[in-house]
């Protein structure tokens, strides 16, 4: 048998592909760690514009809320919660207030899994993430959350991270919403009002990749272009894009996108693409 | 390329990717190490380390050739880490030559010989020999020019010539 014929018969074990995909675990976490140090002091510089910018009418956003457990914060938008791991998400809706508990170790979590909650025009959606949930019924969830009559959609980002949570609420044009962190027990409540008027659509610019089934693709794709702020959208079939801007004229979008293809790692699948702000992007 | 083989240019997932050339990636790095536990720790660090790249990666339509050139270099640094390594010494003359002009594989157990090498080394036998690679692939691999690879690689053959009994390997 010549060396050669010793290589092709080296036996590969079975246990092979589990090892390499634990690798890739550990590689997401590793990436997950460098990026909360990365952003910390930055988060730590805006964390008071975000206290005072994210409460519009505190007073009155509190009057309707029924005591469910102690107010931590009220916000629009912003970061909240403490690390946990393994918390179990249920949801509870009644009219236009949709309500997150938390659960761990069979009880009630005292307070919220470290949460993030963006908000976003063109379309208007609030993005939700939450860290060390483990046991979220993402189903219950999102059937709960669209029975709400303010909401136009309710979808799920995948995250390279098994104990991340992403998910988009689209919300009808018009539509406020204040959310409400609790503690004892961790609770998070988003209340939403028809009160806001609906501003006229506009065209919206942004740099965006191809559309594409919901999976590692589209996961790997937030990883590239993570400092470019990229979020993502459900197109008008159904699959998802990853988007980047919007922004208010094309010649905007075309030089964010000249930025980033000047890169040199840039793979070249992006282009300027636009929608009306109360619409999607198209395939 | 030869067995490492363009990949398609539509961004493919590292998983996907990964997939494809793992049993390769193995093979190779079970080479350095005789050892199954010792490669499986090899490969995993190396996607570990290909994982996080990933996103820098400049061509991905050679994900294979990049991953190879990884695990060689996590092999080599495990087993200098590890000191498991029988040294030589190293032989001063350099060889030139046509590449195919060296029938080493049917006067020597290559596999066997590999022992007999240094961790730099060994990757010249493994694309060459047991992966049928051109020298041109494997300088794409081992990110040197062309014939310093050449001159390498013959050296290398002579190492292992000077290792062997007298008339072993007549015709080198």
């Amino acid at each position: 048998m010549t060396g050669k014929d010793r290589y092709a018969q080296i036996e590969i074990p079975a246990q092979l592909g589990d090892i390499l995909e634990a690798a890739q675990r550990k590689a997401v976490a590793r990436r997950r760690t460098v990026r909360l140090k990365r952003y910390s002091s930055l988060a730590a510089a805006i964390i008071a514009c975000l206290l005072v910018v994210n409460i519009p009418d505190v007073a009155n956003a509190l009057s309707k809320v029924p005591v469910v457990g102690s107010i931590v914060k009220v916000l629009q938008f912003g970061t909240g919660g403490e690390r946990t791991d393994g918390a179990a998400v249920s949801t509870v809706t009644a009219e236009d207030t949709i309500r997150i508990v938390f659960d761990q170790e069979g009880g009630t979590a005292v307070s919220v899994p470290s949460y993030a909650v963006d908000q976003r025009q063109a379309p208007n959606r609030l993005i939700f993430t939450f860290n060390g949930v483990r046991s979220f019924d993402y189903d219950a969830l999102e059937q709960d959350i669209l029975a709400s009559p303010l909401v136009s959609d309710v979808y799920r980002n995948i995250i390279l991270d098994d104990s991340a949570m992403r998910f988009v609420v689209e919300l009808k044009e018009g539509t406020r919403h204040t959310l409400t962190e609790y503690s004892n027990p961790g609770t998070l409540e988003l209340k939403l009002t028809a009160e806001g008027k609906a501003s006229a659509p506009k065209e919206v610019y942004y740099v965006r990749s191809e559309g594409m089934p919901q999976g590692e693709s589209l996961a790997i794709l937030e990883e590239i272009y993570l400092d470019d702020d990229v979020t993502f959208l459900k197109t008008a079939s159904g699959d998802f894009a990853a988007v980047i801007g919007g922004f208010a004229t094309r010649e905007e979008a075309e030089q964010k996108l000249a930025a980033i293809s000047a890169r040199e790692d840039y793979a070249g699948n992006l282009r300027v693409d636009s929608w009306m702000s109360n619409g999607h992007p198209d395939d | 390329m030869n067995e490492l083989k363009a990949q398609s240019p539509v961004p493919q997932p590292f998983a996907e990717l990964l997939q494809d050339c793992r049993n390769n990636l193995f093979r190779k790095a079970y080479c350095y190490v005789k050892n199954e536990h010792e490669a499986l720790e090899i490969v995993s660090e190396a996607t570990y380390k290909g994982y996080l790249a990933f996103g820098r990666m400049k061509t991905p339509q050679y994900f294979e050739t990049w991953m190879t050139r990884i695990v060689i270099n996590t092999a080599i640094d495990h087993l200098n880490r590890n000191k498991r390594v029988t040294y030589m010494e190293d032989h001063p003359q350099s060889y030139t030559g046509d590449e195919h002009a060296v029938p080493l594989e049917e006067k020597l157990d290559l596999y066997q010989a590999l022992d007999r090498l240094l961790p730099e080394e060994k990757a010249y036998i493994i694309l060459k020999f047991f992966e049928d690679l051109r020298f041109r692939d494997m300088a794409d691999i081992l990110e040197l020019p062309e014939n310093t690879v050449k001159t390498r690689f013959y050296k290398i053959i002579g190492k292992l010539k000077a290792h062997l009994k007298d008339g072993e390997v007549e015709g080198i």
